[in-house]
């Protein structure tokens, strides 16, 4: 048996180099396209330069009978990733005639703008809960309007709360005053101590394959 | 001695070990994007981790096609199948061997990849889970894939039309995971292909792990019975055709 196997390994050439280099070249040829798309799918974005307001605080809107306060601050600094509580109260003064409009409600709602893009931003990201419906608001009383924010990306934001009254469809929605929101960057270069892994771990590779192709380098004559 | 031959031929040359080094740098590429990248840094850590392992999977797939796609062929266009087939022992087993040995290559490169999987989980419950179903998923399809690469190598009997014919089948495998849309998952062309594909199910299965937060087994039974059953069916398929191979080279 052993005298067949080794004229088996004598005789035979058992690795061709030039066919392993074809297939070698297609492996790392899909490597990268894998890696291409890969990093497509994740993406990147620009960096935003940082405007600060200028304009002054507009005073709380009142339309018919709903007036909108807004709570929180009038500039609010921030770091991106975090949350951020959005506050206002919404009351219906003493106005109402209509005896059917006491106990009408409607929808309260947060609108951020990005100042420097100018742009809506979509809150799909930014907030779990974009619509309150509040079913009804007696006159002469409060209500608390409460947003969680997370703060997506940096820039320089506006935030207005709005309230679209069921009974009234047509009629534009009732406006708080602005709050201005001045999102940092954040910045980590090594977050979760990702950086040894990520640079230690192809560094040991490297050196692991590469003391083995020398060993054999210098077994076969190769390297002398 | 047919894999140790396999696996030390592949690793005593640099052209072998370039896949498990290239597999690293997407690894700490993606892993570093992950973590530090601005808007990518506020994904939800289970994302993260899903988005990782998804990665991990897609390549140890496209390892174990294309390094077993030209694994008999290539054998038949050098002339040595003949001289392998002398050895004393069976067709299969050499077909084995050689599947194990692209198995322990895909091994390589998972345990290559635990740490990504344990540093982007830091500070979750999710590591254990990332790296248990992470193996468990890519061992069954790289197993499954690399005996119907086996297979069609054999048959086609010349590595190019081998590793395109595989390439085709792994990015049909793929597509949905990859390149489809969420409304296009949810209409009934989309479910019906994401049903029979086991590449969606495992992650799928991986996407309610780490995303939903469904670690048990019980829960992912399903995911994880589709998968068994491909790769049942491929080993059925490998054990019919590698029954014997046939010393003719290719017109």
């Amino acid at each position: 048996m052993k005298a067949v196997l080794s004229k088996w390994n004598e005789s035979s050439v058992y690795w061709n180099y030039s066919k392993v280099n074809k297939v070698c070249m297609c492996s790392l040829a899909l490597v990268f396209v894998l890696a291409c798309i890969t990093t497509s799918l994740l993406g990147t974005a620009a960096w935003g330069n940082q405007i600060l307001p200028s304009g002054s605080e507009s005073p709380p809107s009142i339309q018919d009978d709903i007036k909108i306060d807004m709570i929180s601050s009038r500039t609010v600094h921030a770091i991106a990733g975090q949350f951020i509580k959005i506050e206002g109260i919404i009351t219906k003064l003493n106005q109402s005639t209509s005896s059917n409009e006491t106990n009408r409600g409607g929808i309260a709602y947060i609108s951020i703008v990005d100042v420097k893009d100018r742009v809506p931003v979509d809150l799909e990201d930014w907030s779990a809960e974009k619509g309150l419906y509040i079913p009804s608001i007696e006159s002469g009383k409060s209500l608390p309007l409460e947003w969680n924010v997370r703060l997506v990306k940096s820039g320089l934001y506006t935030i207005t709360i709005l309230f679209n009254k069921d009974s009234a469809p047509y009629s534009p929605p009732v406006t708080s005053s602005k709050t201005f929101l001045v999102v940092a960057p954040k910045l980590n270069l090594n977050p979760g101590n990702i950086l040894p892994v990520a640079f230690g771990v192809p560094a040991i590779l490297i050196g692991i394959f590469g003391t083995l192709n020398y060993m054999r380098g210098r077994k076969v004559g190769v390297y002398r | 001695m047919l894999y140790r031959h396999e696996i030390v031929c592949c690793f005593y040359s640099w052209r072998g070990s370039a896949w498990i080094i290239a597999a690293s740098l997407i690894f700490s590429l993606i892993a570093y994007l992950l973590l530090t990248d601005k808007e990518l840094s506020l994904l939800d850590q289970g994302e993260m981790v899903f988005t990782l392992g998804e990665v991990i999977i897609a390549m140890g797939i496209a390892m174990s096609a294309v390094s077993a796609s030209s694994i008999i062929s290539s054998e038949i266009e050098t002339g040595t199948l003949e001289s392998l087939l002398l050895t004393p022992i069976t067709h299969r087993q050499i077909a084995l061997q050689k599947m194990f040995s692209i198995v322990t290559i895909w091994a390589i490169l998972y345990s290559v990849s635990i740490p990504y999987l344990v540093v982007v989980a830091s500070g979750t419950n999710l590591a254990l889970s990332a790296v248990l179903y992470v193996g468990v998923y890519g061992t069954l399809l790289v197993t499954a894939i690399s005996m119907i690469s086996i297979v069609i190598s054999w048959r086609l009997k010349s590595s190019k039309n081998s590793i395109m014919t595989m390439l085709m089948i792994v990015l049909i495998l793929l597509a949905p995971s990859l390149f489809f849309g969420t409304s296009l998952k949810k209409t009934d062309f989309g479910l019906a292909i994401e049903n029979i594909n086991p590449v969606s199910h495992a992650m799928n299965s991986l996407d309610s792990v780490l995303v939903d937060n469904e670690q048990t087994l019980v829960q992912q039974i399903s995911h994880i019975w589709a998968v068994i059953a491909f790769t049942l069916i491929c080993t059925f398929i490998f054990i019919a055709f590698t029954r014997k191979f046939e010393v003719k080279s290719a017109e």
